[in-house]
């Protein structure tokens, strides 16, 4: 779902805490009304500026939240100055959170996949849905390996993943890219 | 008769070491056990520079709340330094029982200034209780800063935004700090001053509360960095090198220097009787210099001074 912060700001600079926590309900009722949407996309249009600590409360706590269940990611990002607060507050609360600045390209503020990751999360951020099976061939690893990596990233709030049945009757997962 | 304290401040421009000098001077001074009066006495060619301002507006608030009178004296009709205050809407601020000579300014005369002073000085107070009263605070001081930077004609635009974005997120954090931590019953205050000749911009904000440290220091996890040196602790908090109780605490602060550095700015910090001064170098803020034995000055005044030239 699309949500633009601005509307959920009464002005179009953001500070402090008690403003975030009050964007930051705003958010959380829309998002609750919602149960079927896992892809959050926060539109950063008309917000200019904001300082760490509203960014914090507002968004990414709430992102942090929802780890595991829902991704939240930036969109309509014209000034990247705004984001060096975004990413101080997503690194202070270990809570990774993309930004596209087009359909190909992002930026990952907050806590960095380690290196082993990057490959597995260049991949999946590059497709609309990733199965391990391919996963694992597209990087050449073994299936177990490339499931682990996926797990990971998952966990540590990168991508989003949901339940497939399989065929053998266990239960397989897709990973989908916050986007 | 009575014997007053007089704290002559120098006839030039006055930044935040001069006005401590003269400080201390006038309490070293003064030998009466009892001092039921403070005289500060501007010669002519004084003007006070914002991180001086706000120290004095402070102690003479603070004063004034313990029962001492105080007294500005100016020296001269229309004395520079007491127009450009006026303008900057420092006497909306100080106390009501400052008496001030020859005569306070006439505070209609306030509005037809604000936003035209080519040597951009404003002052805003941080009323304790009054919160919602700073919603739009960090907001407007920017856009006094966008306006004072407007016409220079070496700052490129991407610079402008990074200043602009740096002095919100200060004057944000900083007045957040006041309002959560600092137990103040007096006005704070938030003040900017841009330099244009002096390709310099300073963000001041300033409370009459708990100090930084006495905050600070109970939430730090390891007992042994509570016992630190006031400077080595502030040095370490801008280095980021603390662990708190909860985590995160601090990270406000932090930001602020991640943003001053662009601008290769410096920091100063007033406490009850120290001060310390940190420089930028190149992993960070490194040398923390604390000069003590300053007058009893309660609260936190945070200064950050950066140049318009040459961000990194």
């Amino acid at each position: 779902m699309n949500i633009r912060l601005r509307e959920k700001m009464e002005d179009r600079d953001g500070w402090g805490q008690a403003q975030g926590l009050r964007v930051r309900e705003k958010l959380r009722a829309d998002i609750e009304a919602h149960p079927q949407e896992v892809i959050i996309r926060i539109s950063l249009a008309d917000v200019r500026y904001t300082d760490i600590t509203f960014p914090r409360t507002a968004v990414i706590e709430l992102a942090k939240s929802y780890r595991g269940k829902r991704g939240f990611c930036l969109v309509d990002v014209r000034d990247p100055d705004v984001l060096d607060n975004w990413d101080a507050a997503a690194r202070w609360l270990e809570q990774p959170v993309i930004v596209w600045e087009n359909d190909e390209d992002y930026r990952i503020l907050g806590p960095q996949p380690s290196i082993g990751l990057q490959p597995m999360l260049q991949y999946v951020l590059s497709i609309s849905v990733a199965r391990t099976s391919e996963a694992a061939e597209a990087l050449h690893l073994k299936v177990q390996n490339a499931s682990n990596k996926l797990k990971q990233l998952w966990q540590e709030g990168y991508i989003l993943r949901r339940e497939q049945s399989a065929s053998s009757g266990g239960v397989e997962y897709e990973y989908i890219r916050i986007a | 008769m009575e014997e007053a304290c007089i704290a002559l401040l120098p006839d030039q421009w006055v930044a935040a070491d001069q006005f401590e000098y003269a400080l201390q001077a006038a309490w070293k001074r003064f030998t009466s056990p009892q001092c039921s009066r403070v005289i500060f006495h501007f010669p002519p060619s004084c003007k006070i520079m914002v991180d001086a301002a706000v120290r004095l507006l402070s102690l003479a608030n603070q004063l004034i709340a313990k029962g001492t009178a105080v007294t500005f004296t100016f020296d001269g009709e229309n004395h520079d330094a007491m127009q450009y205050l006026h303008r900057a809407n420092f006497f909306t601020v100080l106390a009501k029982q400052v008496q001030v000579t020859p005569r306070r300014p006439d505070p209609r005369t306030v509005a037809r200034y604000q936003g035209n002073n080519p040597r951009l000085i404003e002052f805003q107070m941080l009323r304790s209780g009054h919160e919602s009263a700073t919603e739009h605070l960090p907001s407007q001081l920017t856009n006094a800063l966008k306006r004072a930077t407007v016409n220079r004609k070496d700052t490129r635009i991407q610079d402008t935004r990074q200043l602009e974005s740096a002095t919100f997120t200060i004057f944000a954090e900083l007045i957040s700090n006041v309002e959560q931590h600092s137990q103040t019953v007096l006005d704070g205050f938030a003040a900017l001053q841009v330099y244009s000749q002096g390709g310099k911009v300073q963000v001041v904000v300033s409370d009459s509360g708990v100090g930084l440290l006495e905050t600070l220091r109970p939430k730090l996890l390891s007992l042994e960095v509570r016992h630190l040196e006031d400077a080595e602790l502030i040095r370490s908090l801008f280095h980021g090198d603390l662990q708190w109780n909860p985590a995160g605490k601090g990270q406000g602060l932090r930001g602020c220097a991640f943003h001053a550095l662009k601008f290769r700015g410096t920091v100063d910090i007033r406490l009850a009787t120290c001060s310390i001064h940190l420089g930028p170098s190149s992993n960070g803020y490194g040398d923390a210099r604390c000069r003590q034995g300053l007058v009893p000055l309660q609260g936190t005044h945070i200064c950050f001074t950066f140049s318009l030239d040459n961000p990194s």
